[in-house]
Formats: C-alpha cells, sequence, structure tokens
C-alpha cells in the first residue's frame, strides 16, 4: 500500500512538473499567433490564450509514460488509456479547426471507446451498492461509447468559469482516486493521480482570473480521462456519484433548451455580467437553466464565488462517491 | 448559501434516488430472466432488461429535472419578490 501510494505521488508530481512547466510557452504561442478567446464574464472582457488545454494532454501522457514503468504487465490497459483520452484530445483539436457542431461532437467522442474495446480493457462484471456483483458482458461494451461521451461533453459544458473545470475535476479525480485504493485497483490510482497532477497546475493558470483557457481539447480530454478511468480502476458507479455536478449542469441545459447546443448559438445568455463585475442570473425564460443560473438565482455573486461553489458542489459529491464506494466494499 | 444548500440537497436526494433504483432493477433481474428467458431467449432477454432500465433512468431524470427547475424558479420568485418591495 505504501509503495502505490508513493508511486502515485510520483506519478501526481511527473503531471504536475510537465503540465507547469509547458504552459508558459504553449500560452504564449497561442497568443502569439492569435489563439485569444473572450473572457465574455468580466466587464473589460480581457484576451486570454486558447486551448491551452494542450499542457494538460501533454503532462497527463508524460505521467502515463512513468505509470508504464511501474506496472508493465498492465500495459494493455494503459495503452488502452493513452489511445482513448488522446482519441477525445484530437476531437476537442478537431472542433477548433472546423466547429464539429453540436450533434456530432458526441458521436465523435464516443469513438474514445474503441481502444478500450479492441483491448479488451473493462471488466464487464461491475459491482453496485447494495446489490454486489453482477454480469453485464452484452450491454457493459455497448455503455462505454456512452459513457465517455457523457463524462467527456458534461464535464466541457461546465467549463465556463475561470477555474470550473480544473477545480471541480481536480476535486472529482481526488475522490475517485480514494475509491479505486478503496476498491483495491492501485494501478488505476496512479494512473489518475497523473492527471491530477495535471489539473492542479492547470488550475493555478486557469482559476480567477484566468491566464489560460483550457478550450476543448482539454476539457473533453480530461471527462474522458474521468471516464476511462472509472472502467479501468472499476468504480463506475462512484464516478457517476462524483461527477453529479457536472451531469447536472448538462441535463439542465438539455432540459431547458430541448435538444444539443453550443455556448455561442444561445441568444438568450444564462448569465449576465453586472457593471461591477458581479454575475447575475438571467431572468430571461428562454435561457438555459445552467448550474450557475441556479447558483446565482438566490442573488449576485463574483466569477470566483460561482466557481467556489461549484468546487463545493464537486467536494458533496465526492463524498457520497466514497460513501457509495464502501457501500460496495462492506456489502 | 441558501441555492448552495438547495442544490446540495438535489444531489443527495438524486444520490439516494439512484441506489433505490439499482436495487429495484436489480431485484427485479432474477424474476425477470427466469421468466423472460424461457419465452424469448437470451438476447430478446437482454434488450428487454435495458429498455427497462432505461424507462426507469428517464424517469427518474424526469423527477430530478421537475425537482431542480421548481427549486430554481421558486428560488427567481422570491428574489424577483424582495427586488420590487
Amino acid at each position: 500500500m505504501l509503495e502505490e501510494i508513493l508511486r502515485s505521488a510520483l506519478t501526481l508530481g511527473a503531471g504536475f512538473a510537465v503540465t507547469l512547466a509547458l504552459v508558459p510557452f504553449i500560452s504564449s504561442f497561442m497568443r502569439r499567433h492569435g489563439v485569444v478567446g473572450v473572457d465574455v464574464h468580466k466587464p473589460e472582457r480581457p484576451l486570454v490564450p486558447e486551448l491551452c488545454g494542450l499542457v494538460l494532454v501533454l503532462g497527463v501522457t508524460a505521467s502515463t509514460l512513468i505509470v508504464g514503468v511501474f506496472y508493465s504487465e498492465y500495459l494493455l490497459r494503459i495503452v488502452a488509456f493513452a489511445a482513448a483520452t488522446l482519441i477525445v484530445a484530437a476531437v476537442g483539436a478537431l472542433d477548433r479547426l472546423v466547429r464539429i457542431g453540436p450533434k456530432l461532437k458526441p458521436l465523435l467522442t464516443a469513438l474514445g471507446a474503441i481502444p478500450i474495446l479492441l483491448l479488451v480493457a473493462y471488466d464487464s462484471h461491475p459491482s453496485f451498492p447494495l446489490i454486489g456483483g453482477t454480469r453485464l458482458t452484452i450491454i457493459y461494451p455497448l455503455l462505454i461509447p456512452v459513457a465517455l461521451a457523457v463524462t467527456a461533453n458534461s464535464v466541457n459544458m461546465l467549463d465556463v468559469y475561470n477555474g470550473s473545470m480544473s477545480g471541480t475535476c481536480a476535486v472529482a479525480t481526488v475522490a475517485i482516486i480514494t475509491c479505486m485504493f478503496i476498491r483495491g485497483s492501485a494501478e488505476a490510482a496512479v494512473l489518475a493521480a497523473g492527471l491530477l497532477g495535471g489539473l492542479l497546475a492547470f488550475h493555478i493558470y486557469n482559476r480567477y482570473p484566468a491566464k489560460i483557457f483550457a478550450s476543448d481539447v482539454g476539457s473533453l480530454y480530461v471527462g474522458a480521462a474521468i471516464g476511462v478511468l472509472a472502467i479501468l480502476g472499476r468504480v463506475e458507479v462512484a464516478a457517476v456519484t462524483i461527477l453529479m455536478p457536472q451531469i447536472m449542469n448538462a441535463f439542465y441545459g438539455l432540459a431547458a433548451i430541448g435538444r444539443l447546443y453550443e455556448r455561442k448559438e444561445i441568444s438568450a445568455r444564462p448569465v449576465r455580467v453586472l457593471p461591477d463585475g458581479r454575475l447575475e442570473a438571467s431572468r430571461d425564460p428562454r435561457a438555459p437553466i445552467t448550474l450557475a443560473r441556479m447558483i446565482l438565482a438566490s442573488g449576485p455573486m463574483r466569477e470566483y464565488e460561482v466557481t467556489r461553489h461549484m468546487i463545493a458542489l464537486s467536494a458533496v459529491s465526492a463524498i457520497l462517491a466514497v460513501a457509495t464506494e464502501l457501500l460496495i466494499v462492506w456489502w | 448559501m441558501r441555492a448552495f444548500v438547495g442544490l446540495a440537497l438535489v444531489i443527495v436526494f438524486v444520490w439516494i434516488t439512484m441506489l433505490a433504483g439499482l436495487v429495484v432493477i436489480f431485484a427485479s433481474l432474477p424474476f425477470l430472466i427466469s421468466t423472460l428467458s424461457v419465452r424469448i431467449g437470451r438476447l430478446l432477454e437482454s434488450v428487454m432488461v435495458a429498455g427497462i432500465g432505461a424507462v426507469m433512468v428517464l424517469v427518474w431524470l424526469a423527477i430530478w429535472k421537475e425537482l431542480a427547475f421548481r427549486y430554481f424558479l421558486s428560488l427567481l420568485s422570491r428574489r424577483e419578490t424582495a427586488d420590487s418591495s
């Protein structure tokens, strides 16, 4: 156990160091080449380098290589993780270049399931709380593409406020690592530690006031990574619980609009910026009901306060996820 | 703070109903399998069980959405009343 914790610390350190070291280069490269986006939740609307989620992809992939050195017998699953997440990151990069559209994007992110299915990097006998082990040999492989599309796009849809994606996903990853250790999936926990390291380094630059944006390449990658880790570490039910704020946000938006949508195509924004910089929930009935709009329903707040609320909700989900895993193990 | 507590309660409610739903689905599986397998075969049985599971999830999502939206609208109207007075 101590050895696994030390390996996790090393992988976390590698993910953190590589991501942190790459941020200045990638962000200045993006700014130089005009790859910038408007930070719409500030009155002065500053331009911030986009596509910087690329540093997360590189940082986490570097830490994955280290895990490969530790667990050579686990190599097939490590390759499946790297290939699946890189496919989804490529979809995110492609979306920046050619605008894939809200309907095709979930389908393309589901392609990340191909390496997992081809390498059979899954166990179709998941365990459920209060029920125990089950046998889902037909349904489980069919659910993998759906799971990847849901996790990737849910995380992507919460990447709206400074630090919201990196902060909530860092909390989610801490919980997923804890659940993996409870379950005894130490190899997957060491793999997840690399993602946590990358997210923590990224959060330093992405928190309020953001100096970099992850864009789809980063947020889809992180969402897919959490989905793949849940499958490899056999903590599927806990992962659903962990991602409840993200899934809530995506589902409320979809339910309110009635179809898949891109942020840019919505004329009635869910939140408006007051002259003093605070955010207020829109009272327009056409605006999508998002998690941020719900948080702001009780009164205007600063952007970082909205992010803190989201991170606190992630912490609530994280506690419930650990309780879920304990119910599975103790039952 | 009020919105946070409300949303946290929604998450707890969703978690409890998710666990209850899983128990209901898997508790009914042995009954479904024993009765359906004889009549319609393994593949159709899997499709049927997945269908029943999907319908249950949809009902669960509808309840979840209704609960959250009603809570949101009540918060918003409470604020509008406070602003106008």
